[in-house]
């Protein structure tokens, strides 16, 4: 790998997650100090919790010709796309370089499932037989891809990541690459993913959801809140770090649990001194990491080991998924997203719920959101399968 | 950079009559008919038993091919799967239908994409970045293009794992495949001792003819499951034979795959 990697500039971006349909109100959110999470339900559900939902998603329809693609993680998709003149600047972007040369690369962990689950639900008493469904347009983890590349009329490279909770971080690593190698010229890297039973009964039975709001860093800490989310970022080639820009990426592999992470945080360890390395600056160059901090116990100490053996206790940081949930497969891009907006607006967002942070933990997270010029931050996704990525932008 | 020849230091095929190494590579040269002889439990040799009791066919499936590959603490991986589990989507979905809705922990875990990556990992004690896509039937072409994009940008050596089973019964007439596949290619940037070929790509707008395989008994595996799509580019580097290979991809576009000589 060429160290430093040549820096790849955010040219447009989009983000739909429970503080709001459009960015600005999770600008408003980082700078106000508050949570979009509320108690909720979500259809066929029976345990309490707290959701980060967006409920415009039930209201969005998807474009005549590309109808069979609906399912409410396209639907999700769309309402992203629809924002933040995200389809204009891709229009300026296809006209710059063409629909071909324009990659495409999303993470998603449940793509369209809730389809299928419904189906299983809504199965023929007496036949036995499900209703009729079309598998490869919404249930496919590829769904979400060839939904977006209609959508915006690309047709250059394209692909899904799916591995679970890092998959939109990981999608920058693989926009990086292949601008670089010559599969196209500019990328669209993004992430979509929509509540489901799948998730929300699956993370309950690993005991790992909270039926209390989510309190990363907190010392009662006990599990996650499950949100939604999609956003979409532009990448393009750029000589200098003009505005905003992906300047590092780090990724590895745990080995050591299906879905434990390392107890050290070795794994993320590794991931973080990849992306410093890749960015080519020292730890003491980053000014706040945005943690991947999910608010179960073991993820939060892990986390806070592997941060503390790189950075010392000296490091601004803080966890976002008490704003918006653990969006899963989304959040990646949900956390990249944030984290350009902590460069834009110059602010350190707080990490919110706290009631009283764990002191055993060996790095202390910002409990207000401080207002403060930013250089370098770095946010941080790892997943189940011991899947980490660490991601560097720069200003 | 996509002029570069990627070196390629093994291949390895799994589908039913390809699961004996010397019987497929005489299939694979055209020597031999095709036949559906039916896979074997497939039970992966370095896995602590603990773990692999927890696995699945899929992953079983994905392990075994990965197996035949020699992988060092220096090989990253990328997984390519179009449907990934659909078994425990089977299950998790029958589960959700019920009343109570009790979702099996290990179901869970183990039903995410990249699953395989999970015990591939802890099997070979590999740290190495994994990724795990999916491209829909394009699938075996995606994870084409991430390897050589991977061995031309990143420092180590490849491993590609492309699988996918057949459907449950209850999923089946929903999304078809005939039979499992599974192909795993080694890559790397330079000329390694036991290199057998040597590949460039370029995705191409033109429509041209799609490459059948070489052996025309395997049509039916290439047809009949989205993975199939890579068993001429394997023919060709078993045959060490010098050729141009076309593989359909998204959008109307195809992968045009120049096999060249070590």
């Amino acid at each position: 790998m060429i160290r430093p990697i040549h820096p790849l500039k955010i040219s447009a971006s989009t983000l739909v997650n429970a503080l709001g349909v459009g960015k600005k109100y999770t600008t408003n959110a980082m700078l106000g100090g508050y949570s979009g999470l509320r108690r909720s339900k979500f259809p066929d559900m029976n345990f309490d919790t707290f959701l980060g939902l967006v409920n415009k998603v039930e209201g969005v329809e998807l474009e005549d010709e590309l109808v069979k693609f609906t399912c409410r993680n396209n639907k999700l998709a769309k309402l992203a796309l629809d924002t933040d003149n995200f389809r204009e600047d891709v229009k300026g972007a296809i006209s710059k370089y063409g629909k071909n040369r324009i990659g495409v690369f999303l993470g998603t962990s449940t793509s369209g499932i809730a389809e299928t689950e419904s189906a299983y639900i809504n199965r023929d008493g007496k036949s036995g037989k499900l209703p009729s469904m079309d598998m490869l347009y919404t249930d496919n983890t590829s769904s979400i891809q060839r939904y977006v590349c209609r959508s915006l009329g690309l047709s250059g490279v394209s692909m899904t990541i799916s591995t679970a909770c890092s998959s939109s971080a990981k999608v920058f690593a693989s926009a990086y690459r292949s601008i670089e190698s010559g599969f196209c010229d500019a990328a669209i890297v993004g992430g979509v993913d929509s509540l489901c039973l799948t998730t929300l009964y699956g993370f309950n039975s690993l005991q790992l959801i909270s039926e209390d709001i989510c309190r990363p860093w907190d010392k009662q800490r006990n599990g996650i809140n499950i949100g939604e989310a999609a956003g979409f970022m532009l990448l393009e080639r750029s000589n200098e770090c003009k505005g905003v820009c992906l300047t590092g990426y780090g990724e590895s592999s745990d080995a050591y649990h299906i879905s434990s992470p390392h107890p050290e945080g070795d794994g993320g360890k590794m991931a973080m001194e990849s992306a410093l390395s890749a960015a080519g600056v020292k730890a003491s160059d980053i000014d706040y990491v945005n943690l991947h901090g999910t608010a179960t116990p073991s993820n939060d100490q892990s986390e806070s080991r592997g941060l503390y053996s790189i950075f010392g206790d000296e490091i601004a940081c803080s966890s976002t998924k008490g704003m918006t949930g653990h969006t899963l497969g989304a959040a990646g891009i949900n956390e990249a997203i944030i984290c350009m907006l902590s460069l834009e607006n110059s602010i350190i967002p707080a990490n919110v719920n706290l009631n009283s942070i764990d002191d055993q933990l060996p790095i202390q997270v910002v409990t207000k959101s401080v207002k403060k010029t930013l250089k370098h931050v770095m946010s941080n996704s790892f997943g189940f399968g011991g899947s980490n990525c660490s991601l560097i932008f720069s200003c | 950079m996509l002029d570069k020849n990627i070196y390629i230091n093994n291949v390895s095929v799994i589908a039913p009559g390809l699961e004996d190494i010397e019987n497929s590579e005489e299939i694979l040269k055209g020597n031999l008919d095709w036949l559906p002889v039916e896979l074997s439990r497939m039970i992966p040799s370095a896995l602590p038993a603990n773990e692999a009791r927890r696995t699945t066919t899929v992953i079983r499936l994905a392990l075994k091919v990965s197996e035949l590959a020699k992988t060092t603490p220096k090989t990253s991986v990328v997984f390519a799967s179009s449907e990934g589990d659909l078994d425990i989507t089977d299950k998790i979905c029958k589960a959700l239908a019920t009343k109570d809705k009790m979702v099996s922990p290990t179901l869970f875990h183990n039903s995410v994409h990249n699953a395989p990556a999970g015990y591939l990992s802890i099997s070979n004690n590999m740290k190495t970045p994994s990724i795990s896509l999916s491209a829909g039937n394009n699938t075996f072409s995606a994870g084409l293009i991430e390897s050589i994009s991977q061995v031309l940008v990143e420092d180590n050596d490849v491993l590609l794992v492309a699988y996918d089973n057949i459907t449950p019964e209850d999923l089946d007439e929903f999304r078809h495949f005939d039979y499992p596949v599974a192909i795993a290619l080694l890559l790397s940037k330079s000329k390694q001792a036991d290199t057998i070929g040597s590949i460039n790509i370029s995705v191409e707008s033109q429509l041209s003819n799609v490459t059948p395989c070489f052996n025309r008994s395997l049509e039916v595996v290439r047809n009949g499951n989205p993975i199939g799509l890579g068993l001429p580019l394997i023919e060709a580097l078993v045959r060490r034979k010098k050729t141009k290979i076309t593989i359909p991809y998204l959008n109307q576009k195809q992968l045009l795959v120049r096999v060249n000589d070590v």
